[in-house]
């Protein structure tokens, strides 16, 4: 039986520190370091079926590796280290911030006259890629992207994409959300228990840049095998695309 | 119809007092206070380390250090002002400051709310505050993993001789 058929049903399972059916020793992973951060206040659960299809399609993998783009988290690395996922955690968004805040430094120590080099957003894309998601091919089973896309400049997002679909194992699966209107505020994601996740409001690092609709989702994620969306009542598109 | 309450019997003096063991408490993997003064050494602010840095006595870092970092039945904290670029070995890894290199703590790693690390955790068990920045990734290993590693880091240990740190100089001010 697949690890993850084992938690379907179990809605009100909110996730406990320390359990672990699986590997020799039953490493543990506590959930210690629960000080809150200055930053984020949770705001609650919601219910997501994207979590659950994402959890049921890898139902059969029992251990992986998972990319988180989001900030760690130790509820989201605790959920998933303990159904034996090895847990990579890269927060893209804050990695373009300090990005773009290394570019404008650059720019400014420039010697009047001298060439800034191509400053086109799609070179600028390239550049950032550069040190970001370098992974070897075929790396992940799994990625969370979250809301990420939103708040890239598109340049950077087909580049992400892209960039995601040769790390991504065949029948690997992404989690993303989108958007359907001008969010209120700022917020960051992480995994609570099989069925809920937990959205943190959070200083905004950008204002949203684009709106997507399902037609462009599918577009970007064109080279997945398929994809399927969910809607919320809080205009949240939760979309799973699978390689 | 007025009993006098009956006023509770005593434990009879000849009756042996049973106190059960208090349950051994898991060593937590929650906050804890940073304390420079209880780690037997200690890399204050204006240290700057380049080398490698092996032996068994608990290690405070609060300066830079570049190289790496190898205290297999001791514990490394990094505290908030620390910048270290080197991999880590320790029984016990705490990050609270800026660290890039390789984490591989054999009992548990905690990432601080302050901490700044970029590299691969592998350890037994993990802590991450919120708030905490990391990018790497995080593989947990069971105890014999652990116990192996320690091993063999040992032996290793043993054909070579253990340097201590070189190049001690202060930081400009």
């Amino acid at each position: 039986m697949g690890i993850f058929s084992k938690l379907r049903g179990a809605a009100s399972d909110r996730q406990t520190s320390g359990r672990s059916d699986y590997g020799k020793g039953a490493p543990a992973v506590t959930s210690g370091g629960q000080a809150p951060g200055p930053a984020f206040a949770p705001r609650g659960g919601r219910t997501s079926n994207s979590l659950k299809e994402f959890l049921w399609h890898l139902d059969d993998l029992g251990h992986g590796n998972l990319l988180d783009l989001g900030p760690v988290w130790q509820t989201t690395v605790s959920f998933f280290i303990e159904r034996g996922f090895k847990v990579y955690t890269e927060d893209l968004l804050t990695a373009w911030k300090d990005f773009l805040r290394l570019e404008e430094e650059r720019l400014r120590s420039l010697p009047p006259g001298q060439d800034p080099g191509d400053m086109t957003p799609a070179r600028r894309a390239e550049r950032f890629l550069e040190n970001s998601l370098q992974y070897p091919g075929e790396t992940f089973d799994a990625v969370l992207a979250w809301d990420l896309l939103d708040y890239l400049e598109s340049e950077v997002v087909t580049r992400v994409v892209g960039r995601l679909t040769d790390l991504v194992r065949e029948g690997g699966v992404v989690l993303a959300i989108f958007h359907s209107r001008k969010p209120e505020g700022f917020q960051r994601y992480r995994v609570l228990d099989t069925q809920n996740l937990e959205l943190l409001p959070a200083p905004a690092l950008f204002p949203v840049q684009r709106i997507y609709q399902n037609r462009e989702i599918q577009n970007l994620f064109s080279r997945f095998h398929s994809s399927k969306t969910f809607v919320g009542r809080d205009q949240l598109r939760e979309g799973l695309f699978i390689r | 119809m007025w009993r006098k309450q009956e006023e509770p019997k005593s434990a009879s003096p000849a009756a042996p007092l049973v106190v059960s063991p208090a349950p051994e408490q898991p060593r937590s993997l929650a906050a804890e206070p940073v304390e420079p003064g209880a780690a037997a050494g200690h890399v204050s602010k204006a240290l700057i380390i380049k080398g490698e840095i092996t032996g068994n006595e608990e290690l405070f870092i609060d300066g830079e250090v570049h190289g790496s970092i190898r205290l297999t039945d001791s514990s490394v904290t990094i505290g908030p002002n620390g910048r270290v670029t080197a991999d880590i070995e320790a029984a016990e890894i705490i990050v609270r400051g800026k660290v890039k290199g390789a984490l591989r703590g054999r009992e548990r790693v905690l990432i601080g709310r302050t901490a700044q690390a970029t590299g691969d955790v592998v350890t037994r068990r993990v802590a991450i505050e919120d708030g905490a920045m990391f990018r790497g990734k995080i593989e947990i290993v069971p105890a014999e993993e652990a116990r192996e590693s320690r091993t063999a880091g040992a032996a290793a240990g043993a054909e070579s001789p253990r340097p201590v740190a070189v190049n001690l100089k202060e930081s400009p001010s």
